[in-house]
């Protein structure tokens, strides 16, 4: 067992999973908290790839799935595989009596997974946190504070992704330690492929989004269309409130990712760097009619964030995260990208 | 050089007072007979415009034209040929003398252009605002794809061309006090995209521009002149052309609002 320098023991992390996420984004951030974390055991079904990986952070590269969850120098497992094995594995890793399971987003597949997940994790006394970084970006703590003390809701949400292609951000990110071919493009229709958008780039955002809405529940999608060469826009009703989900990826330099909530009286707003990167928090703003509050760069950003919000979980020094809560995120996502496939399906998208 | 004479017809006085007091050597403010009627946008200024030119005037600029006189344009297009009077429409965000650079330095092929704004003005008019920034730089508007609206917030997606190209041009409008008053125009294509930003009051406040590409961005010179000041300087010569596509755009606003 090691102690840190706080004395605390050092919590083992292992990691399913050696690709993009986990050497962009959870590698630097583990080895920034190295007084918190050490990576013990990376395991992917690339087996050169996670022995190549392993070797980058001292870590031993697992010979199996079940190996590394039962490996009893791991106390927190990191899901960094394709969604479609995000509930299998986050149930294996609870099962095997783990206390913390970060799961990258999207939770799972389906209702019944994560109605599965949070049942485990209510037997087991097992933790599940979601990888939604903005939820514990200082920049959206500093606008969810400013909302939540305003007496009435924002009117009007919009959530905006202007990205170039992850290429652009991979060399900056980390470096390619074993190469991979490239997987085979998949054939999808109009309707998989604006799903597969809104599960994948706009539920970074919609945890957020849900946040700040007065009924928690499941919005009306009355407008989709699907953008090419890849984005969407999206037209929710939630009550009296609106949301415009906006995303575009190009092919040029520039991003812009920004989450704005605006009322008669207020607005608050948040910018947020392109995701692999580690460039700090976003930044965000709070202004009323004559005045404006702004919290700049902050040098952690939602990645450290999210850890050292687990590392205080573990020790109890926070609050264990509440099962349904992640549910009902997933729930809303998947609602959303299920009735705005459905719009396309039936033309009345684009 | 001669001095233009304007008379106002509803608009401030210490409003128009200040305009004409920064434009000495162009502008001199006159009770009655003015060679230009400076005619306040707001409520039933087509009906006020008619009056104005049943009773004689012939040069008017319509300052900022408010929504509420879609659809009912068609008299003072006729009345105005009829008698040869010329009639400038002067829109804070659409005349900005920013739109214009903007509109010449876009060299890429878009397939998107997203405008998110706000102001106080009725939600009516932030989206005719809209509709007329989207026009001026060179995206005009031709029909509504979906709108959804409130009183206060409008989102709206419509058809739009770009000389001979489709766009989508997809609007955001939402009323409030927060910060200042403006409206953003992105336009996105693959490799190419730019922004134009407008503030809403009437100072010469700069509006912001650039255009990007594959690895720069060209930042457009700022440029300290009002809507309102640059009309008075050039009083460009109007056409019935310019009543009637402020007619379409102001009937698409209203159409757009009616989507509750």
């Amino acid at each position: 067992m090691n102690i840190t320098t706080q004395g605390h023991r050092l919590l083992g992390v292992g990691i399913v999973g050696s690709g993009l996420v986990t050497r962009s984004i959870h590698l630097p951030a583990l080895a920034a908290l190295s007084d918190d974390f050490a990576v013990r055991a990376i395991w992917d079904v690339h087996p050169e790839l996670a022995m190549a990986t392993a070797q980058t952070c001292g870590a031993m590269a697992a010979p199996t799935f079940e190996a590394l969850v039962e490996d009893p120098a791991v106390d927190v497992v990191v899901i960094g595989s394709p969604a479609q094995f995000h509930a299998s594995q986050t149930i294996a890793a609870l099962q095997a009596g783990k206390r913390m399971v970060l799961v990258e987003k999207p939770l799972c597949s389906t209702l019944e997974e994560a109605d599965a997940i949070a049942r485990v994790a209510r037997e087991t006394g097992g933790m599940v946190v979601v990888g939604a970084m903005h939820l514990f970006d200082p920049a959206w703590q500093f606008m969810a504070e400013k909302v939540k003390e305003q007496e009435s809701a924002p009117s009007l949400v919009r959530s905006c992704i202007i990205l170039p292609p992850n290429a652009r951000f991979d060399g900056w990110a980390n470096e390619v330690i074993y190469p991979l071919p490239a997987p085979a493009p998949v054939q999808r229709s109009e309707a998989m492929v604006i799903h597969a958008a809104i599960m994948g780039l706009a539920i970074h955002d919609l945890p957020l989004v849900r946040r700040l809405l007065v009924d928690h529940s499941t919005p009306q999608v009355l407008h989709a269309v699907r953008l090419a060469p890849f984005g969407y826009l999206l037209t929710l009703r939630a009550g009296e409130q609106m949301v415009d989900m906006f995303a575009f990826m190009h092919g040029h330099w520039r991003p812009e990712w920004t989450l704005t909530a605006t009322a008669p009286d207020w607005q608050a707003h948040a910018e947020f760097t392109p995701s692999f990167v580690m460039a700090g928090s976003g930044q965000a703003s709070f202004t009323t009619a004559g005045q404006v509050i702004s919290q700049p760069v902050m040098a952690r950003n939602g990645y450290a964030g999210e850890w050292l919000a687990m590392a205080a979980m573990l020790r109890g020094e926070a609050p264990p995260p509440d099962p349904d809560e992640i549910v009902q995120d997933f729930t809303f996502a998947l609602a959303i990208a299920e009735q705005a496939a459905a719009l396309i399906e039936q033309g009345a998208g684009q | 050089m001669t001095i233009l004479s304007v008379q106002a017809d509803g608009i401030s006085a210490s409003w128009t007072k200040a305009l004409a007091a920064s434009l000495p050597a162009s502008v001199r403010l006159v009770d009655t007979d003015g060679d230009v009627v400076l005619l306040g946008g707001q409520g039933d200024w087509h009906a006020r415009l008619l009056a104005a030119m049943q009773a004689g005037q012939k040069r008017f600029i319509v300052m900022d034209p408010q929504a509420g006189a879609a659809g009912q344009l068609g008299e003072v297009a006729a009345m105005a040929q009829a008698i040869g009077a010329q009639v400038t429409l002067c829109e804070t965000h659409a005349d900005n003398p920013a739109v214009a650079p903007f509109r010449a330095g876009l060299a890429g092929t878009y397939s998107t252009v997203t405008i998110t704004g706000q102001g106080e003005a009725a939600i009516a008019d932030l989206v005719l605002q809209q509709l007329r920034l989207a026009r001026a730089a060179g995206f005009a508007p031709a029909a509504i794809v979906h709108a959804a609206a409130d009183a206060g917030q409008a989102i709206a997606t419509l058809e739009a061309t770009f000389g001979d190209a489709s766009v989508l041009l997809r609007l955001n409008a939402v009323q409030s006090r927060a910060g200042g008053a403006h409206h953003r125009l992105l336009a996105h294509g693959r490799t190419e995209s730019a922004c134009l930003q407008v503030w809403s009051d009437p100072p010469a406040r700069p509006a912001t521009a650039f255009h990007i590409s594959g690895d720069c961005t060209t930042g457009q010179p700022t440029i300290y002149e009002s809507a309102h000041r640059a009309v008075l300087r050039s009083l460009a010569a109007p056409g019935g052309e310019e009543l009637q596509q402020w007619d379409h755009d102001a009937g698409l606003a209203m159409a757009i609002v009616a989507q509750v």
